[in-house]
């Protein structure tokens, strides 16, 4: 495992390619999913700035820890998509999660079709990978690699489950701006902490319940929002 | 109703027919002018003809579809919905991909259509589809709004390739002026169509329909051409 507090050695391509799958307009399907925090809004815990903050941190070190090692192991590409999909599925109790990852894993592969065409990822009996395995064979077409996909997904994270607490409970955007701002170390250091994943059995396994919680609660909401 | 051919100067390029698939048509609009009680009379006046598919974008979960299912008007099958995270603009214009998935499960479960309507969201006047979704789109007004809607603009008035302007029958109610409408959606269009319509009977959708018929066809042909 890298150090915390290494910094990244990137060139202004692998930068770019990075901006460009980082940028919330390019269409990942992302815009209409809340990870949970539908749910988690709804139930009151998260409710300010402050309690969004350390729900998004929590998340990095849990659930996006082990998308950004999944997709390391993507961009790495030295084990079949298969074995990382099957590592990370078992991952993954939500049913909800599961399914949201597949529908936007399948949103990648539709952008990817037409930004690279034949070179789209696919598993071997031709569904899409889950979300995080998806962006990691995305971040090596667009040309960038492991480090810029585990930041991609980390960074995701927090920007997806921020922009729709904004969104659910019309919070100032300067603090919600301020809340990334202050979980920027975070973000890097989650993706640094997965650089040496050895291989799908090496996934994180850490969990935290309460977004396996709100994944599912999410589906019992009426009415909701967003698609997860 | 006045039917021009178009000619698309200076716009984007279209869906070609060749990719196979149905002809798809969006209709967007405002809240409460009318959208889903436009698509449940359409699938009444052209279901006995055609193989319809019906996607609606809910600001909330799958009201609208759960209203066309219970009024019967298809298939529940053939009826989709797609949830748009509080922004049911980005999900028909800057990120197409739900409605793209949405379109195709529909068609390959339920085998060829000849026509999908993709009702979006209720918005405001700037709403407008991507080509890369639709094929036509449609821009649903209602009198009711107040007749001076039209002269305001916006992509939806300004280029939508039929305006509808919905509740007729509501217009000496409210005072609203049909003659302002007419001539505020003329300077806003020019030869771009506008229907006059009233719901309070499902024929009164009867115009829309037979548009839809017509650029169906024209689509089709362009196919062949």
């Amino acid at each position: 495992m890298a150090a915390a507090g290494t910094t990244f050695s990137s060139d202004a391509s692998a930068a770019s390619a990075l901006l460009l799958l980082a940028d919330g307009r390019f269409p990942d399907g992302s815009h209409a999913h809340s990870f949970g925090m539908e749910a988690a809004v709804t139930a009151g815990r998260v409710h300010d700035p402050g309690s969004l903050g350390r729900y998004i941190e929590v998340r990095l070190w849990t659930t996006a820890r082990t998308d950004a090692a999944a997709a390391v192991l993507a961009a790495r590409g030295g084990d079949r998509l298969d074995a990382v999909d099957d590592a990370l599925t078992v991952r993954l109790p939500s049913s909800s999660a599961r399914q949201a990852s597949r529908s936007l894993g399948r949103s990648l592969v539709r952008t990817a079709a037409r930004l690279w065409p034949g070179q789209e990822p696919r598993l071997a009996d031709g569904r899409p990978p889950l979300q995080p395995i998806a962006l990691g064979a995305v971040a090596t077409l667009s040309g960038c690699g492991p480090q810029e996909a585990a930041l991609c997904v980390t960074h995701g994270a927090a920007a997806a489950l921020s922009s729709a607490a904004l969104r659910l409970l019309g919070l100032d955007p300067f603090e919600v701006a301020g809340v990334l701002a202050d979980l920027r170390g975070a973000v890097a250091q989650v993706a640094e902490s997965v650089q040496e994943t050895a291989g799908p059995s090496d996934l994180p396994t850490a969990s935290t319940p309460l977004a396996e919680l709100d994944a599912e609660l999410q589906r019992t909401i009426e009415p909701r929002l967003f698609g997860s | 109703m006045h039917l021009p051919h178009h000619t698309h100067h200076n716009e984007p390029p279209r869906r070609s027919p060749a990719h196979g698939g149905a002809f798809r048509v969006g209709i967007g609009g405002p809240v409460g002018t009318g959208k889903t009680a436009l698509v449940a009379a359409l699938c009444g006046l052209l279901a006995d003809g055609l193989r319809i598919g019906v996607v609606t974008n809910d600001i909330y979960t799958t009201e609208d579809a759960d209203t066309l299912r219970r009024r019967g008007v298809l298939p529940a099958e053939r009826i989709g919905a797609v949830q748009t995270g509080c922004c049911p603009h980005t999900a028909i214009r800057d990120d197409i991909t739900a409605n793209l998935d949405a379109i195709e499960d529909m068609e390959q479960r339920e085998g060829p259509l000849d026509l999908v309507l993709l009702e979006s969201g209720g918005d405001n006047l700037t709403l407008t589809f991507s080509t890369g979704l639709i094929d036509v789109q449609l821009f649903v007004l209602d009198v009711a709004g107040g007749d001076k809607v039209p002269r305001k603009g916006g992509p939806g008035v300004t280029r939508s390739d039929l305006l509808v302007i919905n509740k007729t029958d509501l217009a000496p109610l409210v005072g609203a002026d049909l003659d302002v409408m007419a001539r505020d959606s003329e300077a806003q269009r020019g030869e771009l169509p506008v229907a006059f319509i009233s719901l309070v009977d499902p024929s009164g959708a009867q115009p829309v329909a037979d548009w839809i018929v017509h650029e169906l066809a024209r689509w089709r042909a362009d196919a062949v051409a």
